[in-house]
């Protein structure tokens, strides 16, 4: 690019320069007006910058990382790709002093244009801007395609480009594979990595495959492209995210936490990442875990777009779960974070009705589980005009429930529950977790105890020693007297072990396994333990009038 | 209180403050250049000011490098790269220090060499370095060459000077043993060199560097070479 031609560039495009300090400020826009820039904008934080995006349009902006107290860089990014007001023909450059890998790891997720290291001389600048408009000018008319929402233009534009001699060639082949993608054709999409392939193992076009195979359902296939990439590129953060998918579509969320714990200690700003970490934990049952990754998500909150109320009752109900029944200092001291934490939350939004609500329903459920039952008593007290089961949100009820629960009023909380089933039969997830807290009302410590028990059981039970297996799950049975399948399996052992020993209609055994039917009677049929419920009440039914004759 | 200090952790983030530090020096050493005459700014204090900044903060780079290297925390992030803007930005970086000393730098890119695979912010780093040392050693010129040769990228900085003695052109950098890091930094110049060219691999390839003397100038020769 020639002076000439870079002055009457430059002159016609937009510019935004943020950066807390004001010396940087002057220096950068300095530097702009000297390669010909006119029109040069600048902000001192995140939020300004940000407010000024949402009224006018840049064609470029530096941003610096650090942006003193307020959001960072990334933070910056991040919001304004959420907010789409950042159009695709817009250059983003994030300048940072930092070469600190947590800080590029985090800022590289969010796809800046580039990112320049301090210090910035104008000679490196002109250079580096040079290359980016160049590019961005052969690129524009894809981009602008994309601005106006025109998927099919797009393709076409990065089509008919490739059939040009371009030195972008890789970059748009690239561009061309994601488009097809998104466009729900993993076929011409895998067309493109293997060409790509064949030249050379590049980490996008490995990537690709990887996200062709998913589209097309091909987990083990998906699932060994990711393998091969994270092998050869450990640093390639969108293999994990995508490799976790894949193994939890494969129903090993075992393996998948274990992938995205991997990648939060590699890139640990991700605030979506932490979440997502906590959720799959939580389901797994390593609270502990969980806990750790809800702390992150709430400290990453600050200043995030992804600030709500979620995080800190996240936090909240993992550290409610990991105090419950647990008076030790331990216990109490975790108690007492998810209670500083539901504070300040409520503190945080003010304004949030429904958070005020949530707060005391997840408060009542830490107090109960420290046994502080009056205050328990008092955080639903505060409420109680709030908890009409028809008017509260399914999670609010499923909370409601918890509290009740932990408070051992177990009758309100099945009605509770019973309430809410017949309210959301058509979602199965708050189905799952209905039936769930139906199971097992208990704390974690309790329901970790149960598995091990009910595990013991169930192999004593597969090698036959069913006089083994009845004793565990009859021991099981103590800490869940309620649990559908547990009751049901003693049911089946104590049945299967008379026979063997000839004494099939044993009254003392008949009536060890009513009393376990008992405990179901308020089964709902929805249940999915209900058919075999029915159907050994029957057989006991049967067995004891045989045995009356 | 624990008295097991891990002391590489202690040296390696004081590092990172050092080098982060030495940044906005440079940085202001750039703008100082700006406000003063031009019989400041030749000067040799002014320019021995700018080169040793430079060069600490280049060691710093490299050292830190080399620790993530031993932690087995660096990796190579191989892009596709357009080698002619690559190197016009290496030239950007000593453009101002290199005119106060009146040493020209010039970039030449083969026709064939477009187009490279390899890790910018590592490469740079390695380029930085070598050309840190070849200022020093330079008459009046440096050359920053890109060339294709058997499927290889090659990228070379010669300068006019006395050229590499001959000791230094029979190490072997590929292992650590026969390396004397007693004698100065050059050799752990070399040593880290060689390190960052190996983190580049393409099927069973895997980068190298190699020195010589002669070439274009007739000095010295650093030749990076890249799958």
């Amino acid at each position: 690019m020639d002076e000439n031609e870079r002055y009457n560039l430059y002159r016609k495009l937009r510019f935004l320069i943020t950066d807390d300090f004001e010396n940087f400020r002057k220096s950068m826009r300095q530097m702009l007006s000297s390669f010909g820039a006119e029109k040069i904008d600048m902000a001192a934080n995140g939020n300004e910058t940000i407010a000024k995006c949402s009224k006018d349009h840049y064609d470029v902006l530096i941003c610096d990382f650090n942006l003193g107290s307020g959001k960072t860089g990334q933070q910056v990014l991040e919001a304004l790709r959420h907010n789409r007001l950042l159009r695709h023909t817009s250059l983003f450059v994030l300048v940072t002093a930092e070469t600190s890998r947590e800080i590029v790891m985090g800022a590289r997720e969010y796809h800046p244009d580039t990112y320049i290291i301090k210090p910035i001389t104008q000679a490196v600048l002109q250079k580096r801007m040079d290359a980016l408009m160049a590019q961005r000018h052969a690129l524009y008319p894809i981009n602008h395609a994309l601005d106006q929402q025109d998927l099919p233009e797009a393709i076409s534009q990065a089509e008919q480009l490739l059939q040009t001699k371009t030195r972008y060639r890789n970059r748009i082949m690239q561009i061309l594979g994601d488009l097809y993608l998104q466009r729900g054709t993993p076929d011409p999409a895998r067309g493109i990595y293997e060409q790509v392939l064949e030249g050379r193992e590049l980490a996008w076009a490995r990537m690709g495959m990887g996200r062709a195979a998913l589209a097309r359902n091909a987990l083990d296939e998906a699932i060994s492209h990711f393998e091969t990439l994270i092998d050869s590129n450990p640093d390639y953060i969108e293999a994990y995210d995508a490799l976790a998918d894949a193994l939890q579509r494969k129903g090993n969320s075992r393996r998948a936490q274990e992938v995205v714990q991997k990648a939060v200690e590699i890139s640990p700003l991700a605030i979506l990442r932490q979440k997502q970490l906590a959720g799959i934990a939580a389901s797994n049952q390593d609270m502990d875990t969980a806990a750790d990754a809800w702390r992150a998500t709430v400290k990453l909150s600050d200043n995030s777009i992804h600030d709500n109320p979620e995080n800190y009752l996240g936090l909240g109900r993992s550290l409610s779960e990991l105090s419950d029944g647990n008076t030790s200092s331990e216990g109490k001291q975790l108690a007492d974070e998810a209670l500083k934490t539901l504070h300040n939350m409520e503190r945080r939004f003010k304004d949030d009705e429904s958070a005020k609500t949530r707060k005391q329903l997840v408060a009542a459920r830490v107090y109960a589980g420290q046994g502080r039952m009056n205050e328990s008593r008092k955080a639903l007290d505060s409420i109680s005009d709030q908890l009409d089961p028809e008017t509260l949100s399914p999670e609010e009820t499923l909370d409601y429930a918890r509290a009740l629960y932990t408070q051992q009023e177990d009758g309100a909380a099945q009605r509770v529950l019973n309430q809410l089933a017949e309210r959301c039969q058509d979602d199965p997830k708050i189905m799952k977790a209905i039936e769930e807290l139906m199971d097992e009302p208990v704390s974690f410590h309790k329901k970790n105890q149960a598995r091990a028990l009910n595990k013991e059981g169930i192999k004593a039970f597969e090698s036959g020693e069913l006089g083994q297996a009845a004793d565990s799950f009859s021991q099981t049975l103590e800490l869940v007297p309620q649990h559908p399948a547990l009751n049901l399996n003693l049911v089946q052992v104590l049945l299967k072990n008379a026979e063997k020993e000839g004494k099939g209609s044993d009254p003392n055994m008949l009536r060890r396994c009513e009393r376990c039917l008992d405990q179901l009677s308020h089964l709902p049929p929805q249940h999915k333990q209900y058919k075999r419920y029915q159907f050994l009440k029957k057989k006991i039914a049967d067995l004891k009038s045989g045995s009356n004759t | 209180m624990s008295n097991d200090l891990d002391f590489s952790t202690v040296l390696a983030s004081t590092v990172h403050d050092m080098k982060n530090s030495l940044g906005m020096l440079l940085n202001s050493l750039d703008e100082v250049r700006d406000s003063v005459g031009e019989e400041v700014r030749g000067a040799r204090p002014f320019t021995t000011l700018e080169y040793e900044a430079q060069r600490v903060h280049g060691d710093l780079v490299q050292l830190l490098s080399l620790y993530r290297l031993s932690e087995e925390k660096l990796s190579a992030t191989v892009e596709e790269q357009l080698v002619h803007d690559f190197l016009d930005e290496q030239q950007a970086h000593h453009r101002r220090l290199l005119e106060g000393l009146g040493i020209t730098l010039e970039v030449h890119t083969e026709p064939d060499a477009e187009e490279g695979y390899f890790d910018p912010q590592l490469v740079s780093g390695v380029l930085t370095n070598v050309i840190n040392n070849a200022i020093r050693y330079a008459g009046s010129q440096l050359q920053l060459n890109a060339r294709a040769e058997d499927g290889w990228l090659v990228l070379s900085v010669e300068d006019d000077g006395p050229g590499y003695p001959e000791h230094m052109l029979a190490v072997d950098f590929s292992g650590t043993e026969r390396i004397d890091f007693s004698t100065g930094s050059t050799n752990l110049g070399l040593y880290f060199a060689e390190r960052m060219a190996g983190m580049h691999t393409a099927g069973e390839r895997q980068g190298f560097t190699r020195l010589r003397n002669g070439g274009d100038l007739g000095g010295s020769v650093f030749e990076l070479w890249l799958p």
